[in-house]
């Protein structure tokens, strides 16, 4: 009941993709066992999609668009299971090297920072530090190249202020 | 020069944020994602099959004149299967929908399906308990006078006691979902408001 080709072409886009998508979905998340739940969700839209896909967009834009899509409405989990203060797992804490850890603490720092930011500046910032281009982000959001670069410069500053504490 | 730092910057952010580790492994996502669709396909083979059952017996039973009314049960049950396979179809559109839709439409439509899980939810709490002692105080008149309706009593108190036990849980099972969906409806109209003010 398998189609090969369709099941090669999605293995191909996992092994993609998976990484850009676990990241945009942290930037929501900060739960390892919930993000573990959302990728998954991702990538059952992206298997479902993939049959209707005719490539208009660009196939990374559109798994974005389907990772923001699954991020920013994912409160039904969010209301059953609500987040108990202390309760972000920090990831891979294992100890080592001086340097290691304190680029771990950044890391984590950043995400928190990213975490903090409203959900318009979340997804451009998000998708900016993935590598995407203004218009790509537009294409991928939906939302006028100006309003990109609107929230960019806002989403920008922010995290500027955020990091600047603990730099 | 202060370009150049901002650039540098960015720089040292975007190799920050990609030193994100990985939460799964892609072969567990393509495992599971396979092992989803194919219990999803079944399930609905499944549901298929069972509904055809159903209503064949029921046309059945209405042919042998058990009901008081001709046709009616018959056509209430081809009636709920027709809204069935339009929610399956609701369901497609919805996979379409992440797919295709920007975020903040996403989430306006995230919320009417939110409300309408609301009002499913309050129905099974408030009318359904309602719409089963009407049910049983009519039942009189729908069922045939000369119909072979004498089950014994022991059995008729099993069956009442787990309709009375499923309805309880029902509407308990409603409340419930109906508490969440409240709750879900205020994240998701809080995201929209963040939404719109970064617009």
């Amino acid at each position: 009941m398998t189609e090969p080709p369709r099941t090669e072409h999605f293995e191909a886009i996992v092994g993609e993709y998976a990484p850009m998508v676990t990241r945009i979905i942290a930037a929501f998340e900060s739960r390892t066992a919930l993000q573990r739940e959302l990728v998954q969700e991702v990538f059952v839209a992206v298997w479902a999609a993939l049959a209707r896909f005719r490539g208009k967009a660009g196939i990374k834009t559109y798994v974005a668009r389907i990772a923001h899509n699954v991020a920013v409405s994912h409160v039904r989990r969010e209301v059953r299971h609500p987040i108990v203060s202390g309760e972000v797992d920090l990831a891979d804490s294992t100890p080592g090297p001086a340097q290691r850890a304190e680029h771990d603490a950044i890391r984590e720092a950043l995400l928190a920072a990213v975490r903090q930011l409203p959900v318009g500046l979340r997804q451009v910032v998000s998708l900016h530090l993935e590598g995407f281009t203004d218009s790509e982000i537009a294409a991928a959001l939906q939302i006028s190249g100006g309003n990109v670069a609107v929230r960019l410069t806002r989403a920008r500053d922010r995290l500027r202020n955020a990091l600047r504490s603990i730099a | 020069m202060n370009e150049l730092d901002d650039e540098r910057r960015d720089d040292e952010l975007v190799e920050l944020w990609r030193s994100i580790p990985a939460v799964i492994a892609a072969s567990d996502i393509v495992t599971a994602t396979l092992r989803q669709a194919r219990a999803r396909r079944q399930i609905g083979i499944a549901l298929t099959v069972f509904w055809v059952i159903v209503i064949a017996m029921m046309g059945y039973f209405d042919l042998r004149g058990f009901f008081a009314w001709r046709g009616a049960a018959t056509l209430l049950l081809v009636v709920t299967f027709a809204k069935w396979v339009y929610d399956q179809y609701g369901g497609y559109q919805r996979d379409q929908l992440v797919t295709n839709t920007a975020p903040n439409d996403y989430l306006e439509a995230a919320i009417r399906h939110a409300r309408a899980s609301l009002r499913v939810a309050r129905m099974t709490y408030s009318v359904m308990p309602l719409g089963a002692v009407m049910g049983y105080l009519v039942a009189p008149w729908l069922v045939e006078s000369n119909a072979k309706t004498g089950w014994p009593w022991p059995f008729r108190i099993v069956v009442i006691s787990v309709l009375v036990a499923s309805i309880v849980g029902l509407a308990a099972w409603g409340h419930r979902e109906a508490t969440i969906k409240r709750r879900e409806i205020a994240e998701l109209e809080r995201r929209r408001t963040e939404l719109e003010i970064s617009l």
